[in-house]
């Protein structure tokens, strides 16, 4: 596992207009991490996750992949490093194995046809997110939940060394927002850095190694759950009290009213 | 006027010998794309030559046996080249499309486009040389224009009538200048009411209508009944004195010989004078 | 849907069309025996000989000069404006999506109309040159839309349907404000919007076909960037298509097969929205196969609402457009059970 700096913000702002949605914000994720990113609504959550992918490009600082500017890569060199699960993926009548070929984009180049290595990490990723069975079904008749997983497969195609994930778990039963989370902790132990906004803390609390926790557009904590989760923290971003509760088993914290 | 006879002159002396000398022979197997020219080429006396004409040809009679070949917007080019034809003759209506289609595939077309009752007269002269029939085309030019000045002398002097004349009502359209309409009503002694218009086929106000009050109407769509209701109207003149016809529209419209037709029976209904 | 099912039903496809040319070739307000087309056909193959020639001048006029070219314009103009649909349909993520619908043809029409009537009038430029006008009218209108459609310089779906509503009724009324100052040409003007093949021959066809030909060409490239780009827009990018410029690309082409279409024929609806539905309810949404056998599908239909056009009322040929927005109606209602 190498504990190389994956991602780096450094001193990022961030203006839509006139509106500021990101004030100086620094960080850096190492390789292998899978970190979450908390905060209330209106944070810049989603924001700081587009200007992961360059889908946003920083008004002032500088966001760094694997050490380069991100402004830097073309955009082919950046699929193949940073794969993205946008919050509202659209599904069109592919079948799951069509979709899922469809993360193998990045390595090839127009008509040419699928090589045998692209077939077998195909295969690997559907089996990974557990929709092997579902290969040959049309992804429009599937539930949100086996949806997701596909999009997560085809994700996992694209064997990039970075995860993005906006709001993964949202409207999933707790099973499969489980699978999900066990998942992203595997890959991240593999050594895909992995980072997902997500608005349930109990989970980025139980699975994440690193929180960032967004406010305002400022960073205003960033470390391991059990240190930034605190009751103090919560009230001050969240603006509700809890009590300070821990896991009986991992000693991680538990956020409950 | 006089530039146009010089003009029709020197297209004639250019037309013929081309004509001539191209088909070698007088044109046999004709067909009209208008039916104004259809009436005029039975007026000439060459109907049994025509062998091509339009689902509007209704006149005479024994046009409507011919072979239909659409009509001038929608022409079916496979049935006139079927028919073999060695002149195609159309009016002003005729699309450039087909005018270009045609003399691509190499057939011979001609254009006669008269706006006034003089052009149309003359028309007959230059329609008798396309066909290879001059003196009759003459004949028929000078049978018309002494017709026309018997029939003007039978107009009462110094008595004008208001005359609007119906097109169509919704919406409501009228003959202006530059429409035979126009011209035939004011030979007869009539005031169009839409003179000022400056336009053949105007879209006009009913407001207009009432406001000038016309002393008589013409209908040209065969809805007497329908135009008698109409409440606004009620207060005409025209409408009180019980001076509302109906006419056969295709009198009025087609440069032909009964163009005069229609002269008749406007001086007739507008100044009550039995032709 | 497998490769081999697919390829096969391309095949299909394929040869129905060379057989629908043949029929419509033969068929017509005159008839005209089988044979002779074919022979005649053949004969102007370069090298054949055909013995015994059995047919008149005027037949032969009719087959290839009128029926032949005018047979062979349908097929091409269905299967532009079918691929054309195609593109506007991925691109906009809207199946809704017609060719028509960033303005090619309000502006197509401004452009033909404001010829008809003000400009060949004027001397400006023979009859010739309609078709000249009315693709730049198209392009004009498109370009406008695509200004408009713009939200801080990235193109936006929504935006840019909007904007083509907008520009297109505008241009609509404008159309009709300028037929009522003209109104002695106003019957060259609805012939031209109503969409018709009738007197299109050789002329036509080699105006237009060699683009829309190309243009089609060029749409099938755009294929496996499009499937991406269904995907979503932010994952797109995600994975390395370049989302700005595959939207400018794709529209651009689509809306130059569309006028180029527009351009000969006048507006001629339904086909570039009802063919890649069909399509893509038969063979799937893999633009690849989406782009080619809606050509072919396209050209078929149009061919066989042509070939009706001008021979169920014979000799009184109907404008094609009415023809293909006859069967929209049924179709969609089909649609609406279906799903």
């Amino acid at each position: 596992m190498w504990k190389r700096i994956a991602i780096e913000f450094a001193a990022v702002g961030f203006a839509y207009g006139a509106k500021e949605v990101l004030r100086g914000v620094s960080f850096t994720v190492k390789g292998g991490q899978f970190v979450g990113i908390v905060g209330p609504n209106g944070a810049g959550k989603s924001t700081v996750l587009k200007l992961m992918d360059r889908l946003l490009s920083p008004s002032t600082g500088e966001v760094r992949i694997m050490g380069r500017d991100i402004a830097g890569y073309t955009l082919s060199e950046l699929a193949r490093l940073v794969a993205l699960i946008p919050q509202e993926p659209e599904y069109f009548p592919f079948t799951v194995r069509e979709m899922v070929r469809l993360g193998r984009t990045p390595y090839r180049r127009g008509f040419s046809p699928f090589s045998a290595r692209d077939e077998e990490i195909v295969e690997q990723s559907m089996q990974e997110a557990g929709v092997l069975d579902l290969a040959e079904r049309p992804v429009d008749q599937l539930s949100g939940g086996e949806r997701q997983r596909v999009t997560l497969a085809r994700a996992l195609a694209q064997a990039a060394p970075i995860l993005l994930l906006d709001e993964p778990t949202n409207h999933l039963d707790i099973e499969h927002q489980l699978h999900i989370c066990r998942l992203l902790e595997r890959k991240a132990a593999e050594g895909m850095t992995c980072v997902a906004v997500m608005h349930d803390l109990n989970l980025v609390a139980a699975y994440c190694h690193e929180v960032l926790v967004l406010d305002k557009g400022h960073l205003v904590a960033q470390g391991p759950p059990g240190d930034v989760l605190t009751p103090g923290l919560v009230q001050a971003v969240y603006n509700v009290r809890i009590p300070a509760l821990r896991h009986p088993v991992t000693g991680r914290p538990v956020i409950a009213p | 006027m006089k530039l146009r006879h010089i003009l029709i002159t020197v297209l004639l002396a250019v037309l013929v010998p081309v004509a001539a000398a191209a088909e070698g022979a007088v044109p046999q197997r004709i067909v009209s794309v208008t039916p104004s020219v259809t009436e005029n080429l039975f007026a000439l006396g060459v109907g049994d030559r025509v062998v091509g004409v339009t689902s509007w040809c209704t006149y005479p009679p024994e046009a409507a046996e011919r072979a239909v070949i659409g009509d001038a917007f929608n022409l079916n080019l496979e049935v006139l080249l079927s028919l073999n034809p060695d002149l195609v003759i159309g009016d002003g209506t005729m699309v450039a499309a087909h005018i270009q289609q045609l003399e691509a595939l190499g057939i011979t077309v001609a254009t006669i486009n008269p706006t006034t009752l003089n052009e149309v007269i003359e028309s007959m002269a230059t329609l008798g040389e396309l066909v290879g029939e001059p003196e009759a085309g003459r004949a028929l030019a000078a049978q018309m224009r002494n017709r026309l000045r018997e029939l003007t002398a039978r107009v009462p002097v110094g008595s004008s009538k208001r005359v609007f004349v119906e097109l169509w009502y919704e919406p409501l359209m009228t003959a202006g200048p530059g429409s035979f309409l126009h011209e035939l009503i004011t030979l007869a002694g009539g005031e169009n009411i839409a003179a000022d218009t400056g336009q053949p086929w105007p879209q006009f106000s009913e407001e207009l209508v009432l406001a000038r009050d016309p002393e008589i109407v013409i209908l040209t769509n065969y809805n007497r009944e329908e135009a008698l209701q109409r409440p606004a109207w009620q207060g005409l003149s025209a409408y009180k004195a019980g001076a509302v016809f109906e006419v056969n529209p295709d009198l009025y419209v087609r440069g032909t010989p009964r163009l005069l037709d229609g002269l008749a029976e406007l001086i007739s209904l507008i100044h009550g004078v039995e032709l | 849907m497998n490769t081999n099912r697919g390829v096969l039903r391309g095949v299909v496809l394929l040869s129905v069309l060379l057989v629908s040319v043949l029929v419509a070739a033969a068929v017509g307000s005159v008839s005209i025996s089988p044979l002779n087309v074919g022979k005649m056909l053949l004969s102007r193959v370069p090298g054949i000989s055909v013995a015994d020639k059995s047919w008149t001048e005027a037949e032969e006029l009719i087959i290839l000069r009128v029926r032949l070219p005018r047979v062979l314009l349908a097929a091409v103009i269905g299967g532009g404006l079918s691929t054309a649909g195609v593109l506007f349909q991925g691109i906009l993520r809207n199946p809704l999506a017609d060719p028509y619908i960033i303005g090619v043809s309000s502006g197509a029409s401004l452009g033909a109309a404001s010829a008809l009537l003000f400009f060949i009038p004027a001397g400006i430029g023979g009859y010739g040159a309609l078709p000249l006008f009315a693709f730049a009218g198209a392009v004009g209108a498109v370009f406008l839309v695509y200004r408009l459609g713009l939200a801080h310089g990235r193109i936006q779906a929504t935006n840019l349907i909007l904007a083509g509503v907008a520009v297109g009724a505008f241009f609509t009324a404008v159309v009709s404000f300028m037929m009522v100052l003209r109104i002695q040409n106003l019957q060259e003007v609805y012939m031209w919007l109503m969409g018709s093949l009738s007197g299109r021959g050789w002329r036509q066809f080699n105006t237009a076909a060699p683009y829309v030909l190309a243009g089609s060409a060029a749409a099938v490239l755009f294929a496996p960037k499009l499937d991406v780009y269904l995907l979503g827009e932010d994952t797109a990018h995600s994975l390395g298509v370049d989302v700005q410029r595959l939207q400018k690309q794709v529209l651009a082409v689509g809306a130059f097969i569309a006028a180029a279409c527009v351009a000969v024929s006048g507006v001629i609806g339904f086909v570039g929205l009802m063919v890649p539905h069909a399509v893509r309810m038969w063979v799937g949404a893999k633009h690849g196969r989406l782009t080619v056998y809606s050509f072919f599908a396209g050209a078929i239909f149009l061919l066989a609402a042509d070939t009706l056009a001008r021979t169920v009322l014979s000799p009184i040929e109907l404008p094609v457009g009415i023809v293909t927005a006859l069967t929209g109606g049924p179709f969609f209602i089909y649609l609406m059970r279906r799903g």
